[in-house]
């Protein structure tokens, strides 16, 4: 197992509607799939999960609903509305943007400057 | 757009349920993360608690849910108000001071409000009080909105009886205080002359027996009178049995022929009707009479309107001897708005004692200008303050 980064401020939202995109999921599964995805290297402080899945659903972005798991438990689903695949590709394109631009500051040369 | 109101609706409605909804997502959670470290051969024990360790406090991450869909400020205001509630109990005197600043604007408001409902906004009390008119004259040229809705005999008589598309009805527009005995009772009341068809054409008909014929409501008609239900009920007990009844006005006898509906009053203060006995001259002479008329079903305003003018108008003309008068239709509001209090207060009174001076007629124990005594109040005899107070009375007595 690699060494974990914690999130930056303000894309757990993102990525929370990424994990519910790919099909609906409860809240320790949105966990372990960014983990999965990340391959352990995103570390999601679990009790600031839930405020971003309320406030989530709160904007209308995931729905929540009941369900049976697996195991014949019962647990809470997540899953992505209309307007929260919009607000993904958007902010997915911000991301892109604003990453790009730091790995080009980042990656400058001295000839750049 | 709508989804964060009703997400938040929902919430606030729903804050139990949101709070019942929370505890189990969250130890499901913590359970599952206990069973995946159980599973890689931690101690069921120890898992537990180190999922418990790595989601924190679940009262914490509740309180942020909260506020995540904004409920955190109902908390607050919930809060806020409760310590207002402290202050205030803390200073009694600026919480009375305040308190009872309130309250006097607010009662000012609610009274100033009444008046101006009574006055303004609500309707006339009689059925389809829109179909009721009056007539009024008016010079032409003349700017005067309101005019005048006094009529003399002529007049009264020409729209009576010409005025197909209207059924009229003539009353006195005011009322003047008698003295009435019944039953050993005497009351100072006040009494309103009405026509013949006064009730019909408001639309309120007495509740017992009838109202004036036109055989009673002319000159020399016998005397008979209608009670407010306020009057039947408070000084007459209710009696079902009162027309035919004999009652003293001004101490002359009056029959009852009826009793008006509990909530009737016309435009002035009244407790009882009797005939208006209108004519062209002596006692139901003179011009301070009013019509009020209904639209009959079927009439159209212009037609009523072309009536009223063509037959009241060449008689005003020859009342008033002026050629620019003429007589017109007017809404009856607010001519017939009945006055804030109604009737006089009811106050049955008795008397046992007959004045000394007032030998042979019936029943003067109540000074005619003056408001009704209580007997408790009294300090000097009866017959001696009565003898001298009546000596000012109601000349017609």
């Amino acid at each position: 197992m690699g060494k974990t980064v914690d999130i930056l401020q303000g894309t757990l939202d993102m990525l929370i509607l990424k994990a519910v995109s790919l099909g609906p999921l409860h809240g320790y599964g949105i966990l372990l799939r960014i983990q999965q995805i990340s391959k352990d290297t995103l570390l999601i402080p679990q009790g600031s999960l839930y405020p971003a899945l309320y406030r989530l659903e709160h904007r209308g972005w995931i729905a929540a609903e009941w369900g049976k798991s697996d195991n014949k438990r019962k647990a809470k689903y997540y899953r992505l509305t209309a307007a929260g695949r919009r607000q993904l590709r958007y902010e997915q394109r911000d991301w892109r943007r604003l990453s790009a631009a730091i790995a080009h500051v980042l990656g400058a040369s001295p000839e750049e400057a | 757009m709508l989804a964060p109101l009703r997400s938040w609706w929902r919430a606030l409605t729903g804050q139990e349920r949101l709070a019942e909804e929370m505890a189990p997502e969250m130890n499901s959670h913590i359970e599952r993360h206990a069973a995946d470290l159980a599973a890689r051969g931690i101690q069921p024990g120890e898992a537990l608690r180190q999922a418990r360790i790595a989601f924190g406090s679940t009262s914490a991450a509740a309180e942020e849910c909260r506020e995540a869909v904004g409920l955190r400020w109902p908390a607050a205001l919930a809060r806020d108000l409760r310590y207002a509630v402290r202050v205030l109990r803390k200073s009694p005197t600026f919480t009375l001071a305040a308190a009872a600043t309130l309250a006097l604007s607010i009662g000012a408001n609610t009274a100033i409000f009444s008046v101006v409902d009574a006055v303004l906004l609500r309707p006339l009390p009689y059925p389809h009080a829109e179909r009721l008119v009056m007539v009024s004259r008016h010079f032409l040229g003349s700017d005067a909105e309101e005019g005048v809705v006094s009529v003399d005999g002529s007049v009264r008589e020409a729209v009576r009886d010409n005025a197909t598309c209207l059924d009229v009805a003539v009353y006195s527009d005011g009322s003047n205080g008698v003295n009435f005995a019944a039953g050993g009772r005497v009351q100072y009341l006040k009494q309103q002359r009405v026509g013949a068809g006064f009730f019909r054409v408001l639309g309120i008909a007495p509740v017992l027996g009838r109202e004036f014929l036109p055989s009673e409501d002319r000159p020399g008609g016998p005397p008979v009178a209608v009670l407010s239900y306020p009057l039947w009920k408070g000084v007459l007990g209710g009696d079902p049995a009162v027309v035919g009844r004999t009652v003293n006005l001004r101490g002359q006898p009056y029959t009852v022929v009826g009793v008006a509906s509990a909530g009737f009053s016309s435009s002035v203060p009244a407790d009882l009707w009797t005939p208006l006995r209108a004519s062209r001259s002596g006692e139901g002479g003179g011009s301070n009479y009013a019509i009020v008329g209904r639209l009959r079903p079927g009439v159209s305003w212009a037609q009523a309107d072309g009536q009223v003018d063509s037959v009241g108008t060449p008689a005003l003309r020859r009342q008033v001897e002026s050629p620019s008068v003429h007589l017109r239709r007017r809404f009856a509001d607010p001519y017939l708005r009945p006055p804030a209090r109604a009737q006089s207060r009811i106050r049955p009174q008795r008397c046992d004692q007959r004045p000394a001076f007032a030998a042979g007629r019936p029943l003067c124990h109540q000074p005619a200008d003056q408001p009704p005594v209580r007997p408790e109040s009294r300090r000097h005899p009866p017959a001696a303050r009565c003898g001298i107070r009546c000596r000012g009375a109601d000349p017609s007595l």
